[in-house]
């Protein structure tokens, strides 16, 4: 079969229309597909590298942190009791009372209960009405605000009421006895009738169990 | 029949013109053939390039967040930083109980020998009571003077939060007085 020129001119450029058709669907489109992907990949990936490296770099000090947290919790915790049995109490607490030849009535311990410290709220800020809020404020005097700290953390609360005859001398050594041991344990109540002798004390141990 | 012009040089270089022609048309197209093939082919190579530099960063990235070493260093981290999150938490926590019990107010023998010394001539505190800060204090007194005397020695020591007196009751010739006084909170 013979073609002619122009036949072959344009079979010439069709060649020339596949070859780059063919490139560009079989190796640029491809490739360009595999680079968008790539790139994608290649953002997530350093993103990720970089949280990484961020994460490593908060780490840096961090022991140090740590262990300097843990020795001021530790400190802090030392100054709390540990949770100790009720024989146990009554056992810290008897030397006191032998020596002093205290003669107990009863000793009654309560079971614990989880509490916040019941701390006294009671401050003397005056007297509040609204004439004398007027008159403050012309001199400019304001209400002061409460110096009570306030927490509501709990911990174990263990109450021991404990009656007794004794000497006023011996009830204010009991007494000087429970605040010597500087720790969280206070008298909560306590009554004394002088005729008599006959005193109550009423104890809250606070203790926490630490680590 | 004779030819009166003989002119071969002519027609030679029309023919030559025609097959120059015809010649430099396909060189051209080839010509440009050739170079688009070459600039497809530069351009694949680029992407293929960049695809492979691509591949390789992605390997390496990959490598460095798969780490096992890495993932636990991280992993490491977050268990301190969580750690130390919670040791604050527990510092600030008993900080505030610790501050807590540093106001409670304390009966001792401080208290006592400070109410001992306001007692005025002729009067004794028959009963102590003590509910956590406030102190209820009876006295008996043979002079009906002496309850608010001693309220007033009470309060002028400035030893207390706040002093209250409740007046007296005569009985059996004795005046019985009732006075509070509140512990400060805090040291």
């Amino acid at each position: 079969m013979k073609i002619s020129k122009r036949e072959q001119s344009l079979l010439s450029f069709l060649l020339f229309l596949a070859v780059i058709s063919f490139a560009y669907v079989f190796v640029i489109m491809p490739l360009q597909a595999s680079i968008d992907a790539r790139k994608s990949l290649n953002v997530t990936l350093n993103d990720q590298k970089s949280l990484i490296e961020a994460e490593l770099m908060n780490g840096i000090g961090l022991d140090q942190k740590i262990t300097e947290a843990l020795d001021k919790v530790n400190l802090e915790f030392s100054l709390i009791e540990s949770p100790i049995s009720s024989e146990e109490f009554e056992q810290k607490l008897l030397p006191v009372l032998v020596i002093n030849d205290i003669r107990i009535k009863s000793w009654i311990v309560n079971d614990p209960i989880i509490s916040a410290p019941n701390l006294p709220t009671f401050e003397k800020l005056g007297y509040v009405y609204k004439l004398k809020e007027l008159v403050d404020s012309y001199h400019g005097i304001y209400t002061s605000q409460s110096s009570i700290p306030v927490t509501d953390a709990e911990l174990v609360l263990t109450n021991v009421n404990f009656s007794f005859t004794s000497s006023y001398n011996d009830y204010v050594e009991v007494l000087d006895a429970i605040v010597s041991w500087n720790s969280t344990v206070f008298v909560s109540t306590s009554s004394r009738d002088n005729l008599t002798g006959e005193a109550i004390i009423s104890i809250d141990f606070y203790s926490i169990e630490k680590p | 029949m004779k030819k009166d012009n003989i002119n071969l040089l002519e027609n030679y270089l029309l023919t030559e013109k025609r097959r120059k022609n015809t010649s430099t048309k396909g060189l051209n197209f080839i010509a440009i053939f050739l170079i688009t093939i070459i600039l497809i082919s530069a351009y694949g190579l680029k992407l293929f390039l960049e695809d492979q530099g691509l591949k390789d960063s992605n390997q390496q990235l990959n490598a460095y967040v798969t780490d096992p070493n890495i993932i636990k260093q991280v992993s490491d981290v977050a268990v301190k930083q969580r750690q130390l999150a919670d040791l604050k938490e527990i510092l600030n926590t008993i900080k505030s109980l610790n501050a807590a019990f540093d106001a409670m107010p304390e009966l001792d023998s401080i208290v006592l020998d400070k109410i001992n010394s306001c007692i005025p001539a002729d009067t004794k505190i028959t009963s102590i009571d003590y509910d956590g800060q406030w102190l209820t204090l009876k006295t008996v007194s043979t002079n009906y003077l002496r309850p608010s005397e001693f309220a007033r020695s009470l309060r002028n020591t400035n030893f207390f939060e706040d002093t209250i007196y409740y007046g007296y009751e005569e009985s059996s010739g004795k005046y019985v007085g009732t006075v509070l006084v509140a512990l400060k909170v805090g040291k």
